[in-house]
């Protein structure tokens, strides 16, 4: 059970492909994470943004890491925060407690030296031998306590030499495009890379430094060849021969394997602990060592379309608040289904399902509805979450809730399928497509206007159901679907009175045309047929196209500042907008 | 948000409505009431636990445990102070929490803070010492160890608890539509 | 309640303790000096006695059940904490139960072990054999300095890093405890 909403990406908003598609899943996402582009009148989704980088932040000690420092720091907290190598906790310095034994009640805080304890699995430096003499800057003293091995850290060096000439020379013939490019290739940053590429070779590389090596040749080499030929760069001679290295390493794996047999699996580390540590790490456990904790980001994110690029997001850096937020919350009705009722069946219509041709089933459709003209039908409600059964008629309530501070008026439609989908597994039917919604006001304004929302809405409302067509899953002919729904419409009316003749005149005028108002909340029922021999997953796209008043001219638009159309500037004063959600019913047992 | 979402009905009288809104269960053991501060309209459920005896250490009076409003304790739920030594001797430190903060049922909190917009999930325990800060969602069953710290804008599980996922820019205006509907639907029957 | 309201308490108290008022103690029960029970705590012996060392801390909803026949001895200065279930066979000294971690009959307990929240503790299958009389008659041994961390229950041991700071914080929370829970609480006689 849920209710998705489509986005288009770059494309001009269209009709999603049909649920059947596999490929058409990708597109949906819940509202809340949708985005809302006010210039190119669309909505955005997290895959199609262009996201920056805002800030950096260390999740432990929520220090804002400036972002020249990241790169040094390899984006990982630079300060004291350290994670354990058994459970990933953040790890709490602590002082020794060796002084404790003179009084032996008053001088528990003690002095240095310091180490890392885990308050989770109770591990502790001391197991790896770090201890410090001050309790600040870990990492810091750290660095001074681990250098390099000299032979990596010479050979870096070399390497570092040898590939700096390389990059000087590449560094003007890049820039020079890149910055007549750079109005519009969303990844113009490519010139940002090659000198943060140069800066960080000049740059001291921890653990990482065999590895960096490594991959940095390979890096520069794919980058740049078109640039500059790759074979400009001379052969580098290795100052050490790294083949003895790997045989060494060779031998340790032998006494690896030798310590495992000795200590069981419990002395192997993990894999995923393996992994979040730089290359060429011990496979033991003990050998495992804290890792300083990795920097999260605040992200920018801005409209993706390349003439637009507008901000939809900006965080703050200092509080929670965003400076911009462009959510398509604050657009879109959020649209809710729910109130799943089972049709009881009727004595007259009990046929075994398998014997019925689709003229049964068409005549049972009619069937249905003249039926409820006259006896008020029998339905039962049913957990949302059940499963579905084939043969059974449904009837949901759907709920959509106006972000706008206009009463909008909406078309609830299936979308026409341009594509050949399969059979449908049932026929849906909207009684009621054309319905408004009122305004969204302050809360405070609900519990007095409750009672009399405003009855224009409902007049035009009334006047809608005239016209309503129920639309179909199935080509239905016209002639049949349009009487259907006019039966429908009138039968309608008579139920819902004698359903509200206890209640008060004016929820039953709410009532009216099958939509039940509260607030800024519509409410229009779904019937659902689900065919005989159904099987799986069901699920329906639906077109929704409101009606909004859009601001007057000359005015900044504050909220709805759609101008897309230049005609619609000058003369119209209500503009469309459609979207298109995905509701997942749930599965036919 | 939430037009499908059922009342919560509790038989009448077994919720104390106090001026400010706040509905506090009489099955709930709140020791040290004095000690307590609601901020209004929050909900304190059955068999939940309110340490607020456990108080600081040094003379006077002294907040244990604030809470802001829009709040909801959840059943079963035990909200406890933190205790660590300080300059020698024991003391506990206020539990802090502040609006639009949901404690699911069966949670064991001994946080430091809780700041708004907060969601932790069933069956929670949050560790000595650990500071929530605004707009973060533990999800249910996660164990947070003492001292953690739960950045904005961040989904904890697991145990021990680690980062899992962060939350969309829509987070704040849904949790806090999520609050006040609870409120409003938590009735007597 | 109608299973245990044949049980009568039989509490024998020392006088420096404090047990609330709000606590559910069945059975035959031994509280040593300086044993804090907070309100809510359980203690049942269904079975054999229940002793309470020196210096133990039982905080809310902690639950310590002994349903074999043979006494359940509790050493000196363990804190059970808020949610935790114990049924162990014996436990020793300066052990921590974390928030909601359980342990399970058939296991003894030594000193200095740490069951970290929300873990769970029972002997291994091998070491378990039911013998034809139905009792348990072998157990494991959970040695000193163990901890038990994380979702999987994992051991580990400890190395000890801090274990004076941490006993006098021991010290220090229940002489705390013992000055300020009688003020907010009702006590029973001791």
């Amino acid at each position: 059970m849920s209710i998705t909403y489509s986005c288009s990406h770059l494309d001009t908003p269209h009709a999603p492909l049909p649920p059947s598609y596999p490929s058409s899943s990708s597109s949906y996402h819940s509202l809340d994470k949708l985005y809302f582009c006010e210039e190119c009148d669309s909505v955005r989704c997290d895959l199609c943004v262009a996201t920056e980088i805002a800030s950096y932040f260390c999740p432990n000690c929520l220090f804002d890491v400036p972002s020249a420092n990241v790169r040094a720091d390899r984006n990982r907290c630079a300060r004291s925060c350290f994670s354990c190598p058994i459970c990933e906790t953040g790890l709490s310095i602590t002082a020794s407690d060796t002084s404790q034994k003179g009084t032996g009640s008053t001088s528990a805080q003690a002095g240095p030296p310091y180490t890392l304890v885990c308050s989770g699995c109770k591990w502790s430096s001391k197991e790896v031998g770090w201890q410090f003499e001050k309790p600040t800057g870990i990492a810091l003293q750290l660095q001074k306590m681990n250098t390099q091995a000299d032979l990596v850290q010479s050979e870096f060096d070399a390497l570092k030499d040898h590939l700096d000439s390389y990059i000087s020379l590449s560094t003007p013939t890049t820039s020079a495009p890149s910055s007549t490019r750079s109005t519009r290739n969303p990844s113009r940053h490519i010139s940002h890379i090659t000198h943060m590429a140069q800066k960080a070779l000049h740059r001291e590389v921890g653990g990482m430094v065999a590895y960096s090596v490594r991959n940095k040749r390979s890096a520069t080499k794919d980058g740049q060849d078109v640039k500059v030929g790759w074979d400009e760069l001379g052969e580098y001679e290795p100052k050490e021969s790294w083949r003895k290295a790997g045989l060494e390493r060779g031998s340790q794996e032998v006494d690896a394997l030798r310590e495992i047999n000795a200590s069981g699996s419990e002395g192997l580390a993990r894999l995923e602990k393996r992994w979040a540590k730089s290359y060429d790490g011990s496979k033991m456990t003990r050998d495992s060592l804290p890792q300083r904790i990795p920097l999260q980001t605040k992200l920018t994110k801005r409209c993706p379309h390349p003439n637009c690029r507008h901000l939809l997001i900006q965080p703050d850096t200092k509080t929670v608040r965003m400076k911009i937020k462009m959510v398509a919350a604050n657009y879109l009705p959020l649209v809710e289904i729910g109130r799943r009722r089972r049709r009881l069946p009727n004595s007259e219509i009990i046929e075994s399902p398998d014997q019925m041709s689709s003229e049964d089933i068409e005549r049972r459709r009619r069937e249905r509805r003249r039926t409820r003209g006259g006896i008020p039908v029998r339905e039962e409600d049913e957990p949302l979450n059940a499963p579905l059964k084939a043969g059974e008629v449904y009837s949901y309530q759907i709920a959509l809730t106006n972000p706008l501070y206009d009463p909008i008026q909406i078309r609830l439609t299936q979308p026409h399928q341009t594509h050949k989908a399969p059979s449908p597994k049932f026929h849906l039917v909207i009684p009621t497509p054309h319905f408004t919604i009122n305004a969204l006001k302050d809360a405070w304004a609900y519990d007095e206007e409750d009672e009399e929302d405003d009855l224009v809405g409902v007049g035009s409302e009334a006047g809608f159901s005239e016209e309503g067509t129920a639309i179909t899953s199935t080509t239905g002919t016209g002639t049949e679907t349009a009487t259907g729904s006019g039966q429908g419409t009138l039968s309608r009316k008579s139920r819902l009175s004698i359903l509200s003749s206890g209640k008060n005149d004016r929820r039953a005028k709410d009532r009216e045309g099958g939509v039940e108002k509260r607030g800024n909340v519509s409410k229009v029922n779904l019937e659902l047929e689900i065919l005989p021999e159904a099987k799986g997953q069901v699920e329906f796209d639906l077109e929704i196209r409101y009606t909004y008043r859009a601001e007057d001219l000359g005015t900044p638009t504050e909220k709805e500042g759609k101008t897309s159309s230049s005609e619609a500037k000058t003369k119209e004063e209500y503009k469309n907008f459609t979207f298109w959600v995905r509701v997942k019913v749930g599965h036919i047992s | 948000m939430g037009a499908f979402d059922p009342l919560i009905t509790y038989e009448k009288g077994t919720y104390i409505e106090t001026d400010t809104g706040n509905k506090v269960s009489r099955k709930a053991t709140i020791t040290g009431a004095t000690n307590i501060i609601l901020g209004g309209k929050s909900i304190i459920q059955t068999g939940s636990i309110l340490r607020g005896d456990l108080r600081r250490s040094t003379a006077g009076q002294h907040v244990v445990i604030s809470m802001g409003r829009y709040c909801l304790i959840g059943e079963g739920s035990i909200i406890r102070p933190p205790g660590k030594l300080y300059k020698g001797a024991f003391t506990f430190y206020p539990v802090r929490i502040s609006d639009f903060v949901h404690i699911q049922p069966n949670c064991i909190i001994e946080a430091g803070q809780i700041g708004s917009g907060v969601e932790i999930g069933e069956n929670c325990i949050i560790g000595k010492f650990v500071i929530t800060k605004d707009l973060a969602v533990i999800l249910p069953n996660t164990v947070l160890p003492e001292g953690t710290v739960v950045p904005s804008m961040s989904v904890w599980g697991g145990n021990p608890g680690k980062l899992v996922d962060t939350l969309p820019e829509t987070y704040q205006e849904t949790m806090e539509a999520k609050c006040k509907s609870y409120y409003q639907r938590f009735r007597a029957s | 309640m109608s299973r245990q309201a044949g049980l009568s308490a039989k509490i024998t108290a020392h006088s420096t303790s404090i047990m609330c008022q709000d606590t559910d103690l069945k059975g035959d029960i031994t509280i040593s000096e300086g044993v804090v029970i907070h309100p809510k705590a359980t203690i049942l012996a269904l079975g054999g006695p229940i002793e309470v060392g020196k210096n133990c801390i039982i905080e809310e909803g902690a639950i310590i059940i002994n349903r074999s026949p043979n006494v359940l001895r509790i050493g000196e200065y363990n804190q059970f904490m808020v949610g935790c279930r114990i049924e162990a066979d014996s436990i020793g000294d300066w052990n921590t139960f974390q928030p909601r971690s359980t342990v399970s009959a058939g296991l003894v307990i030594s000193n200095h072990c740490t069951f970290s929240a929300g873990t769970t503790s029972f002997p291994a299958s091998s070491h378990t054999h039911e013998a034809s009389d139905g009792l348990q008659t072998e157990t494991e041994t959970i040695p000193p300095y163990t901890v038990v961390y994380g979702a999987n229950s994992d051991k580990r041991k400890w190395d000890g890093t801090n274990q004076l700071a941490e006993q006098n914080l021991r010290e220090k929370h229940i002489e705390y405890l013992r000055e300020i829970v009688p003020k907010y609480n009702r006590l029973r006689p001791t």
